[in-house]
């Protein structure tokens, strides 16, 4: 029993020293999810000033979510910041293109601040049901299953009507994937103005010249980008450079 | 006791109170040459203060160009004292007998009048000459090997004025302006270029302070200047050039001269020349610190010549805005309203010009609309400059008629200097509604449909479901598993049509499987070389050869006789040494056996490789 003791008590000693250190490190840093829920109970308390900056810091965090980017627009959207929860309903949407209350809360924020959304063909939407992320996979699996379906076959003699059907069909869904690719890499390349009057500018320097001004929640498409500037081009005919801190992308950098 | 401590201290106290004073010693030399220098000198008896150059009042030809400060202290049986001395270097710019006038400083709440003081500037002046020795008088420093300190001190004083000599022949102060002739009230962007000779800083010297200043501020209005310049040391290998921007704006008709100057200090560290022409209370002081030398340097005067805005086709009411300008953003609102209710139009103006001198430009108001005077704001995006930005005017507008369609134009107008020419900028006009009384039937329409969209984001969710994007198309274990899809099908692909052409095409198999017994046999005489077994190596060497030369015949190799294999090789266009070399391996085992070969004479090594060679040029 003495040797049992005489083994046990350093034992106990070392793994105090080693894992004590370890545990209070954990509890001394918040996790993203943390901040999330302390966003959540000041947003419920009325609080939307700190709710914002909990889901900001929830954001440092880690990887933003699309649930956090659209607490983080509902919370902007409270605090009448037009552009930022604009952007931020952009982002829950491309992280989650399948969440109805983002798309509900943008069309009702839309209308309540008068922000003509753009408009684009029903295909697109429909195209839009999937993310990115998802319609890149099926681009890639189609891709490499009409390859098959079109080298495969001659080579085992099934020259038949099915296989060239098949191949057809895969075809067209990598096609159609393309597509879908693309119309996400437009929503991608969109920009808002999170500020009132953003100045537009001949060239990517802050001395440069201001050639118009855009207002709060403007959408603008990016046409190229040169350090923290990016040349837009909003609906309404207006380009110029504009800092990326003012005129932000929907796909965060 | 303790009263005599305390008288004691009051006494002294008191003392050390009337020993405070300011005087001067006036200016050493008191006759100077033009262009030589002179001293004025401030002493600070019991006050540890200072005073700047900007206080005295130096007469007008007279020219502040250094400053310098020494401290001594006394011990005596009335206490400790103390002396400061302030030295300004003071340089002419006429001749002329000059005088500081008595005049008076504050400090601590006590004036103090300073004695006048007068330098005259004539040709006719002695040369200056070394300070008088003092300091030494029993020749200490000279029976310890230290050179004596008016020496010293003298060549310290040599050697700031060899600097500010170096100075001024390198450096420079130059203005660049886009135009020559530039319009009053005009605000022209332009260059205050400071430059001066790299071999200062190879001295140890360094640029401390810089600060740029505009003379004649009477003819031109030269704001800000950049708070942060641009240093540029590579485009010239000898200069280092020190840019400011700034933006002049001539305020009178008439030729100019655009006049700026700089003033700063170069600083390096102390070395121990400075150091031995200092007393030992001013080397103390000066620990840790480094030897400043001020400068002051003017710019050669620019003729600027400052045009009139012409009159031809000026509007009668121009705004004063001169630049390149654009109205942005002009908004109404509201836009629905009834006779006799306010409206506020709002039209932004960006560009770039004289923001600061522009007037809020008037409305066309066609007599239906009442107007107020419109406030204005500013949002500077010049870094302070007032030259780049975005100007707000806000008019506050009521329609005294009803039926109005469209709201008041705004009626701006500029000069671009560089076309020369008046541009009429007047707003686009923007529908309105305007009801006879009362609210209007839109305005009731909408402030109903804002109510009902009352924005209900109370719903936020609760889960952070990690539904994050990765985006595929950036991982590079994405496209490691795209290439590694394409390998497997590629070789999938390969082995399939390789095994297809071989259930099909016979002469393939044929030429395949014989290709495959050649490299055996090959190897197989290799291996009979090398443990030099000649009669096997004769056979696996014709066995090999006979694979290879009827792979691709529909001969059987082994029926293949030499004859035979000489006209295949000549078919193939190989050369006679080649086809020749075939005739050992063709007959090497039969001589063996009958006798006809001596095989210790035989390099079966060398044999193999002349076998490899010829079954390589077959397979080709």
């Amino acid at each position: 029993m003495q040797t049992l003791r005489k083994i046990i008590t350093p034992l106990r000693m070392f793994l105090t020293v080693v894992f004590l250190p370890a545990l209070a490190a954990t509890s001394a840093a918040q996790t993203a999810d943390e901040f999330f829920a302390l966003g959540n109970n000041a947003y419920r308390n009325g609080d939307y000033a700190r709710a914002n900056e909990n889901y900001e810091n929830a954001a440092k965090e880690a990887p933003p979510t699309a649930e956090l980017y659209y607490n983080l627009a509902n919370t902007n959207a409270k605090l009448g910041n037009k552009g930022k929860a604009l952007l931020n309903y952009y982002r829950a949407i491309y992280q989650n293109p399948r969440m109805p209350e983002a798309h509900a809360n943008l069309q009702m924020f839309a209308k309540d601040t008068a922000i003509d959304l753009p408009q684009r063909p029903q295909i697109y939407e429909i195209l839009a049901e999937l993310s990115e992320y998802e319609w890149t996979i099926i681009c890639f699996a189609f891709f490499w299953l009409t390859i098959l379906l079109i080298f495969i076959p001659p080579l085992y003699s099934y020259n038949n009507m099915a296989t060239v059907f098949l191949a057809i069909v895969s075809g067209a869904v990598f096609i159609t994937s393309v597509i879908a690719m693309l119309n996400w890499r437009d929503f991608r390349q969109t920009a808002i103005s999170v500020k009132e009057d953003v100045p537009l500018r001949l060239s990517p320097t802050d001395a440069a010249p201001v050639s118009s001004i855009v207002g709060e929640g403007e959408t603008a498409s990016i046409e190229r980008k040169h350090g923290n500037f990016v040349h837009v081009a909003t609906k309404n005919g207006k380009r110029g450079w504009a800092s990326a801190k003012e005129f932000v992308p929907v796909a965060e950098q | 006791m303790k009263k005599l401590y305390a008288s004691f201290f009051i006494a002294t106290a008191y003392v050390a109170l009337l020993g405070q004073s300011i005087e001067t010693s006036g200016f050493d030399p008191k006759e100077i040459r033009p262009g030589s220098t002179s001293t004025y000198t401030v002493i600070l008896k019991d006050i540890n203060g200072n005073i700047s150059s900007d206080d005295i009042p130096m007469p007008d030809g007279l020219q502040i160009i250094g400053q310098s400060r020494s401290q001594s202290f006394s011990m005596g049986t009335s206490g400790t004292s103390s002396s400061t001395s302030l030295q300004y270097t003071v340089r002419p710019l006429k001749e002329g007998i000059f005088t500081v006038p008595e005049w008076s400083v504050e400090y601590k709440g006590k004036t103090y009048k300073i004695a006048a003081a007068t330098l005259k500037v004539d040709e006719s002046a002695p040369a200056q000459q070394s300070a008088q020795p003092m300091g030494d008088p029993f020749g200490m420093r000279s029976m310890f090997g230290l050179p004596s300190r008016t020496r010293t001190q003298s060549a310290a004083r040599q050697q700031t004025q060899s600097f500010d000599d170096t100075l001024r022949s390198s450096a420079n102060l130059e203005i660049k302006l886009p135009r020559e002739e530039i319009y009053v009230g005009e605000s022209v962007p332009c260059e205050l270029i400071f430059s001066f000779d790299k071999s200062i800083l190879r001295n140890g010297f360094r640029l401390a302070q810089l600060a740029p200043d505009i003379k004649k501020a009477d003819a031109f209005d030269c704001p800000a200047f950049t708070t942060d310049p641009t240093v540029d040391e590579k485009s010239d290998p000898d200069k280092v050039f020190i840019i400011y921007h700034t933006i002049v704006t001539p305020l009178k008709v008439g030729s100019y001269d655009l006049d700026f100057s700089a003033k700063g200090v170069f600083n390096r560290d102390m070395d121990i020349d400075d150091l031995m022409g200092m007393s030992l209370i001013d080397r103390m002081m000066s620990m840790g610190g480094g030897r400043q030398v001020p400068f002051e340097i003017q710019m050669p005067a620019k003729k600027i010549n400052v045009l009139e805005l012409p009159a031809d086709g000026k509007p009668a009411n121009f705004t004063g805005a001169i630049g390149k300008f654009s109205l942005e953003d002009v908004t109404v609102d509201p836009d629905a309203l009834s006779v006799g209710d306010p409206a506020i139009i709002t039209a932004k103006l960006v560009g770039m010009g004289n923001f600061g001198r522009i007037e809020a430009p008037n409305l066309d108001t066609g007599g239906d609309w009442k107007s107020y005077k419109p406030k204005t704001s500013f949002a500077d995006e010049s870094n302070g400059q007032a030259y780049i930005g975005i100007k707000t005017f806000e008019y506050t507008v009521v329609p005294t008629k009803p039926d109005l369609k469209y709201a008041p134009k705004i009626l701006f107008n500029y000069f671009d200097p560089i076309s020369k020419k008046y541009v009429e900028l007047p707003s686009k006009e923007i529908p309105v509604s305007v009801a006879p009384t009362g609210r209007s039937n839109r305005a009731v329409q909408k402030a109903e449909e804002s109510k009902s969209a009352e924005p209900e984001f109370a719903q936020i969710l609760d889960k952070n479901e990690k539904t994050h994007e990765i985006e595929l198309l950036k991982s590079p274990l994405f496209w490691g598993l795209q290439v590694a899809i394409l390998a497997a099908i590629a070789f999938f692909i390969a082995k399939r049509r390789r095994k297809l052409l071989l259930e099909n095409n016979p002469a393939y198999a044929k030429k395949l499987a014989y290709r495959k017994q050649c490299s055996a046999y090959l190897a197989k005489a290799r291996d009979d070389a090398s443990r030099n077994d000649a009669k096997a190596f004769f056979i696996d060497a014709r066995t090999a050869l006979q694979y290879a030369l009827t792979a691709d015949s529909e001969r059987e190799s082994s029926s293949l006789i030499l004859r035979e294999a000489r006209e295949i090789m000549q078919s193939l266009a190989l050369e006679q040494a080649d086809i020749d070399s075939a005739n050992v391996f063709f007959d090497g085992a039969d001589a063996i056996t009958f006798g006809g070969l001596d095989v210790s004479k035989t390099d079966l090594k060398e044999l193999d490789k002349s076998l490899n060679k010829l079954c390589k040029l077959l397979e080709k």
